[in-house]
């Protein structure tokens, strides 16, 4: 699917949902606000995979890898420093950018399912290392920082929302560039790309990096949001899963799709509270229902009529 | 010199499990390009089952690993039909994303199995009885009668399977299959008929590789990630698409990790075979012994 930019389609997909969520606090309940708020910073995860996935056709099985690096380097920082939060928050991008590039050496080299094992591989070893130095990073239960970033929710609910559509608007900046046309080039024969005169390993280099800044940006906010930080929200496989169904749902390539699979995600996720165990099996039969009958997604979906 | 010998031997049994575990998803990676990463859930779905009847029907051992090997030999067909051939037929897709959606939906596959399990039988780990009791002492070293069983058991399997596959002419078939899908349709072989048999000889050898891992390790509806994750480092270290490099591989996770978990300590097990994991694919981005 390739994605129309007209005025119009800008201004029902990016400016109305906008004003509408803008206006969200006043009629919600703290509960409510408080879930969206961590989907809105999950939208953030998913669109970073998507980067990734969508148009560079890397099956990233580490997203959490990123995420994680990043929330745990600004937590480390936070509880044995006195820098401020924002400092730490740097500081957690920055390492998590790091990480990213290690991890793009692997991904130059090796394909599909290679480079598919590696960054599961680099998610597995991180929580193993996380639980083994449970004395400094709290191990199973989790970190708590005596940092936040706003006491209030609706300031919070704000900030995550302005940090969604900033990171929206870049990535679909990049999208639309003839950067994404070019990692799309890349995905789909990168031996024609290459002759075309296309240096590909650059613009891998690059998807890696804004991939891993906006997700490490992101993690070290949510868990400055949440106040912890854990393994289950920041690293855990479950949530790497999580992000591949958001963008599966919502619609691959697109960048708006990743966003309302995650909304979709995380809100029927906190509706199917009540089903117990059911609920993961529940979601993921819905996911490949979709994947089986629209490929597209939810994005697919809507911009096709539109 | 004990614990050496007690590697040994331990490593040699777990290994030999691991390397049954691993060979089904080799085979239908090498013969159908098929990535299933349901595999763990398969595994655990055979064991449970075979459990259930075991402990709640009072059925007999055979009786139920029999039970337990069906389940996964349906599933295995559901997946096929319901899953990986309509996507395999779709339109919709374009080609060269095919491979990553039917991971990706094999993925999901493995979480409502998952999902499923866990409401069914809960989530406390079973343990399949073992088949004989017994221990047998070498050296100072005791090991059960059951451990001994189930390496053997295991090899004897892997040993089947190479026969079949390379001394019968449905073992040709599928040798054919994977080398050219294109070529074995053009010799007027059809190719559903070929997938058909995969996928029932897939269900099979996961359905009794699921009950021998259970007897030896235990199993629960969250080891699912874990053995899917085993089973794809394993046969990813080996080359994807060969079966040799896939029972190589087993006896090198396995060894590390029994030797971690007695020089150093059990809960590390699975870190150094990570390292060398990333450390091999450096050296040879297609594994040990890759085609693809």
């Amino acid at each position: 699917m390739q994605l129309q930019l007209s005025r119009s389609t800008i201004l029902k997909f990016g400016l109305i949902p906008i004003i509408a969520f803008a206006f969200l606090p006043q009629f919600l309940s703290l509960y409510l606000l408080g879930t969206l708020t961590i989907a809105l910073y999950f939208s953030v995860f998913a669109m970073s995979w998507d980067l990734l996935f969508g148009y560079s056709g890397e099956v990233n099985f580490g997203p959490t890898f990123l995420i994680g690096v990043g929330a745990y380097t600004a937590a480390l920082f936070n509880v044995n420093t006195g820098l401020p939060v924002v400092i730490c928050i740097i500081l957690g991008t920055s390492v998590a950018v790091i990480a990213g590039l290690l991890l793009v050496a692997p991904a130059l080299r090796l394909r599909g399912p290679y480079f598919g094992l590696i960054t599961l591989v680099s998610v597995l070893i991180l929580d193993q290392v996380i639980t083994i130095f449970a004395q400094y990073t709290g191990g199973e239960i989790g970190l708590s920082l005596p940092g936040t970033l706003a006491a209030s929710n609706q300031v919070n609910y704000y900030l995550a929302l302005v940090f969604m559509v900033v990171s929206a608007v870049i990535f679909l900046a990049i999208a639309s560039s003839p950067i994404g046309l070019i990692l799309q080039a890349g995905a789909q024969d990168p031996i024609a790309a290459e002759s075309l005169g296309f240096n590909l390993t650059k613009y891998k280099v690059l998807a890696f990096g804004v991939s891993a800044f906006f997700s490490g940006l992101a993690g070290a906010l949510l868990v400055f949001y949440l106040g912890t930080a854990s393994v289950s929200v920041v690293v855990s496989i479950s949530v790497v899963l999580q992000i591949i169904i958001a963008v599966i749902i919502g619609g691959r390539r697109s960048i708006i799709g990743p966003i309302l699979g995650s909304l979709f995600i995380i809100l029927t996720g906190q509706w199917l509270q009540y089903l117990g165990q059911l609920d993961y099996a529940v979601v993921s039969l819905f996911a490949l229902i979709i994947l089986l009958f629209f490929p597209d997604g939810i994005a697919g979906m809507l911009l096709r009529k539109a | 010199m004990q614990v050496a010998f007690q590697i040994l031997i331990n490593g040699f049994i777990i290994s030999s499990i691991y390397a049954l575990g691993a060979v089904g998803f080799s085979l239908i990676f090498g013969t159908a390009g098929i990535l299933n990463l349901a595999h763990g859930a398969f595994l655990v779905l055979s064991a449970m089952v075979a459990w259930f009847f075991i402990s709640a029907f009072k059925l007999p051992l055979a009786a139920g690993i029999a039970l337990g090997v069906l389940s996964a030999v349906i599933f295995s067909y559901l997946l096929f039909f319901l899953v990986v051939h309509p996507l395999d037929r779709s339109k919709k897709i374009p080609k060269e994303e095919k491979e990553v959606f039917i991971l990706t939906a094999t993925l999901l596959c493995s979480m409502i199995i998952q999902g499923l399990l866990d409401y069914t039988f809960g989530s406390t780990p079973i343990v399949i009885a073992p088949f004989t009791p017994g221990v047998v002492r070498i050296s100072n070293i005791s090991i059960t009668y059951n451990e001994v069983i189930l390496a053997l058991a295991s090899l004897a399997i892997i040993g089947l399977l190479y026969l079949l596959i390379n001394r019968t002419k449905t073992g040709k078939l599928l040798l054919a299959a994977s080398m050219s899908h294109t070529g074995l349709a053009l010799m007027g072989v059809e190719l559903k008929k070929v997938y058909i048999l995969l996928w029932g000889i897939y269900g099979l050898l996961t359905g009794v590789s699921g009950v021998l891992l259970a007897s030896f390790l235990g199993a629960s509806a969250s080891s699912v990630p874990d053995l899917t994750g085993l089973a794809f480092s394993i046969v990813v270290l080996g080359g994807l698409g060969s079966i040799t490099g896939s029972f190589f591989a087993s006896y090198i996770i396995g060894y590390l990790g029994t030797i971690t978990a007695y020089l150093i300590s059990p809960s590390y097990t699975t870190l150094p075979a990570f390292f060398v994991l990333i450390l091999i694919l450096f050296i040879k981005p297609r594994g040990l012994f890759g085609r693809f």
